[in-house]
């Protein structure tokens, strides 16, 4: 067998073998090396196994997962996600919809602390749906909105989307973090644009609440102050290159974590949640990247990602056009294993060919966090979905039905940012100067 | 069985808490090193020690993470089998994830004990690498009994979580 033929029977039997409920990681470290030992040999391969899984635990560049997963679950289980909550109330909560306006404002400043997908959507879900049935908001909106603001962190530094693409392809964080923060904030202001329209045509979905004094919400604004200046630190510390991405994390978290102490809100019990809860979450990342490096390395034996890559720049199409093939390909994927995973197994196949086609390895980290949005809420892996109707006991129909709106605006801020990739790239390149 | 099973999960759960010291020392390696540069005197070897972390940090949470299911797996399909199917499916899977760690622990074990001999050690601090595969080969072989607990708990239908 040839080994491009052993490479792409390989990838079928991985498929197949995802399918049984193995976990990923260890099927692609499985078919990685046992690919590898048919094509190079038992011993090299037996090599590969144990030097990948020691390079990606004892790599520098990953020790900056678990530190910003700890920050956010700290963020998380600390209340801070309803101190901002509330906040956000004070201010928007009396305009029509202005509830499931406070969900976005709350997610969108709670996103620069966390960047776990599921957190904020579990915390604003335990948070914001319980507030929008006191006053009467259609469970269609109410959940509907608090399943697509979850997926806010994909964008919005801190980002684990956007390290783990960062570390996979060699880019810049700071680079990739700046990149996310205008379309991130765009589509924030998109779901309100469309909880505005929709509370326009149908007012009975979003009963109107009582309107804070000026008062009440000066003695608020403390709460946005902080987390402007933790989100300050570490990013203008990554971006000015005085801190590391670690050291980024490092500074987040311990400024959540004495944000925390410091209101009384963080107890032995918290930390040791907080702790134990971003390990698992670490641990999973992580051992899935070294999975995908093992199997990264067996094809690039076979040199499937470049023949991939040149195949795909041979295409007689228009390069908007493959480009929108492989986005689909990601949405795909995703939809049937998990998005964040199969990131990790796509992106060194597929990188190759979008850097030949001339795409900025940036806008395209940013185009597929996007994707990555789109993929969390549309079935059928629909993680944000599940959270909700977990943790509320909506029926799927009902929220479902609550996304669509949302997901229309997600698909719509997509496709400007692929008409306009200015929107990711300009930050980066006017802070950071053009790569 | 059930011995065996809380046995494995006490395990599970002290090298979890290992990996819970090893990212608080970690935090205190990269705080202590950042304000020591500012006042010109950086810990000389602050990235070996962050790395080592790194992989006790994720190399011990391995077990534990997959007591608790913590790792990405495709079930749609799964879930439609019958229970019996079901059980079959996850003995399987979890065999191949035993093997697949025992091999990787023996493997680490003549890794270590290949660096001993080269006497290979990192370039600031001059750590000496083996004591870090010797435990990475010790977390193998946990996973592999948890993995093992797994394909009991499987076979047997007993929850021990």
């Amino acid at each position: 067998m040839s080994e491009v033929v052993t490479g792409v029977t390989a990838l079928f039997i991985l498929i197949l073998v995802f399918l049984t409920g193995i976990e990923l990681a260890f099927a692609m470290a499985a078919i990685g090396f046992i690919g590898f030992a048919y094509l190079v040999g038992f011993a090299p391969a037996c090599n590969l196994l144990v030097k990948d899984f020691f390079d990606t635990f004892t790599s520098y560049g990953f020790t900056v997962v678990p530190l910003f997963v700890l920050m956010g679950q700290i963020a998380s289980n600390a209340d801070i996600a309803k101190r901002l909550y509330r906040g956000a109330h004070k201010w928007v909560g009396h305009i029509p919809g202005g509830l499931a306006m406070t969900t976005v404002v709350g997610a969108t400043l709670f996103k620069a602390m966390c960047g776990s997908t599921l957190a904020t959507t579990a915390t604003f879900a335990g948070i914001a749906i319980p507030e929008m049935d006191r006053y009467g908001y259609d469970k269609k909106l109410s959940t509907g909105i608090v399943a697509s603001v979850g997926t806010l962190g994909m964008l919005i530094p801190p980002s684990i989307v956007l390290i783990i693409y960062g570390i996979v392809v060699e880019q810049s964080i700071g680079r990739l973090f700046l990149a996310g923060i205008v379309p991130g904030l765009l589509i924030s202001l998109f779901f309100i644009f469309v909880i505005y329209g929709w509370v326009k045509i149908d007012p009975a979905i979003a009963p109107g609440s009582e309107k804070a004094s000026l008062r009440e919400r000066i003695r608020v604004l403390p709460e946005f102050i902080w987390v402007a200046l933790i989100f300050t630190a570490v990013i203008g510390g990554l971006m000015s290159g005085v801190f590391s991405p670690t050291e980024a994390g490092t500074i987040g978290t311990i400024a959540v974590l004495v944000l925390a102490a410091a209101r009384r809100e963080l107890g032995w019990k918290t930390l040791i949640k907080s702790f134990d809860e971003s390990l698992r979450t670490a641990c999973m990342v992580l051992v899935l990247i070294w999975g995908s490096t093992v199997l990264g390395h067996f094809l690039a034996i076979t040199q499937i990602p470049f023949i991939a890559a040149d195949w795909v720049v041979g295409l007689p199409f228009a390069r908007w056009i493959i480009m929108i093939l492989v986005i689909l390909i990601y949405l795909l994927g995703g939809s049937f294993i998990d998005d964040l995973a199969f990131m990790i197994l796509a992106t060194p196949i597929f990188y190759p060919a979008v850097v030949k086609l001339g795409y900025d390895p940036i806008w395209f980290g940013i185009q597929i966090g996007i994707t990555i949005m789109i993929g969390v809420i549309i079935p059928p892996v629909a993680i944000c979905v599940f959270v909700v109707k977990n943790i509320t006991g909506v029926p799927f129909g009902v929220i479902y039905r609550g996304v669509l709106p949302f997901l229309l605006s997600l698909i719509g801020c997509a496709a400007l940012l692929f008409l306009f990739p200015d929107i990711a790239t300009f930050l980066p390149n006017f802070f950071m100067g053009k790569p | 069985m059930k011995k065996f099973l809380a046995v494995v999960y006490k395990l599970d759960i002290t090298f979890q808490v290992v990996a819970g010291i090893g990212l608080a020392f970690m935090m205190g390696v990269t705080i202590a090193d950042i304000t020591l540069r500012a006042l010109g005197r950086p810990i000389v070897g602050a990235i070996e020690l962050i790395s080592f972390s790194g992989a006790v940090i994720i190399g011990f949470a391995v077990p534990y993470s997959s007591w608790m299911r913590a790792h990405v797996i495709v079930d749609f399909l799964i879930e439609r089998l019958s229970p019996t199917g079901k059980r079959i499916m996850e003995f399987i899977t979890k065999l191949i994830g035993l093997i697949l760690f025992l091999f990787i622990g023996v493997n680490f074990i003549l890794y270590g004990l290949t660096l001993i001999k080269t006497g290979e050690v990192s370039a600031g601090l001059r750590i000496p690498y083996y004591p870090i595969t010797f435990g990475l080969a010790l977390s193998c072989f946990l996973e592999s009994l948890t993995l093992f607990a797994g394909l009991l708990k499987a076979t047997g239908g007993s929850q021990h979580e």
